[in-house]
């Protein structure tokens, strides 16, 4: 995946982080107000299901993105959804004990509070890598700035003037620096600014190309 | 290896100048145009004369260019026996400093540009 398909899976992936993020903090509030509003154990546990699908998703949406970069981010997923699975089936528990009358157990809900506590510590650690790598994406875009088209025509022109033997040498080189001037954001006539100096100066190169060869044999 | 020096045209003294402020570093053709202040077309021809004649030595940049996506620079450095010559024919060329100055601000404070 590349380009603009990556940067919206990125994207998208960033915004569903958010979503859980805002959801564990929910479902955290909920455990912790369980001893006080236990109908909302109810709620919590469709709070949860809802977390672990967007978990599902999340690791999905990172599985799709052939980056190395994104290796963390995928294990810390991978991670989420583990937990959210464990703490779903905890307040699903608490929940099926409370429909049928029994008496809260405490220490089960002391330690759902402390799993969705933790839940809540891997999600800000997650988002804060996919804040991370989406920055290097967004860096690794603009180093891939390509040159406008003239100017790219202007230095193929430039490079058919020179010797057959020397075009693959000057051609790598050329476009090289090409780049690095489209990279630099300098503007498009700008960009063929330099082409037209590139073109320019062929003639030049081309002779000292011929008579060096004539001079020093190879 | 050729044993006489190329002509040592203003652009190319500005270039040699450019190349004896920062002997230790390596530089590709359009930095080293802006360090003399000169544009790239001018400076690749320079570049390849003072190659052919020993004075400067190249490489390829170190990458896999189908892995980065784009092409490698050209890297240019004066080899010592090409910074010892380019001092000597600075020196007897004396371009005047006030022409120097006026042509490449930058190069003549002693800064980068």
């Amino acid at each position: 995946m590349k380009g603009p398909d990556l940067a919206f899976a990125r994207a998208l992936t960033r915004a569903r982080a958010r979503d859980l993020a805002r959801d564990l903090d929910r479902a955290c509030d909920l455990a912790r107000d369980l001893d006080r509003d236990l109908d909302r154990a109810l709620v919590l546990v469709l709070d949860l299901a809802h977390a672990r699908d967007l978990a599902r998703d999340l690791a999905l949406n990172l599985a799709h993105a052939r980056d190395l970069d994104l290796d963390l981010a995928r294990a810390r997923a991978r991670d989420l959804a583990l937990h959210l699975l464990r703490a779903r089936d905890l307040a699903r528990d608490l929940a099926r004990g409370l429909g049928l009358g029994l008496v809260h157990d405490l220490d089960q809900i002391r330690e759902l509070d402390r799993a969705l506590a933790n839940l809540c510590a891997l999600v800000d650690r997650f988002h804060a890598d996919l804040q991370a790598v989406a920055a290097a994406g967004d860096n690794a875009m603009a180093i891939g700035a390509t040159p406008c088209r003239s100017a790219h025509r202007l230095l193929g022109m430039a490079i058919r003037l020179l010797p057959a033997g020397r075009r693959d040498r000057w051609r790598e080189e050329l476009t090289a620096e090409l780049i690095q001037v489209a990279e630099a954001g300098i503007s498009r006539v700008g960009q063929v600014r330099h082409g037209l100096r590139v073109l320019m100066g062929v003639p030049t190169l081309r002779r000292a190309l011929r008579e060096l060869a004539r001079e020093i044999p190879r | 290896m050729a044993s006489t020096g190329p002509k040592m045209t203003l652009p190319t003294q500005m270039v040699l100048r450019a190349l004896i402020d920062k002997p230790d570093r390596e530089m590709y053709g359009l930095e080293i145009g802006q360090a003399a202040g000169l544009a790239s077309g001018t400076v690749h021809p320079i570049l390849a004369r003072l190659e052919q004649f020993g004075w400067l030595e190249s490489r390829w940049e170190n990458l896999d260019p189908h892995r980065e996506g784009r092409p490698r620079r050209r890297y240019y450095r004066l080899t010592p026996g090409g910074a010892q010559r380019a001092q000597a024919a600075l020196a007897r060329v004396r371009t005047p400093a006030p022409l120097a100055a006026r042509l490449n601000p930058g190069l003549a404070a002693g800064g980068a540009l």
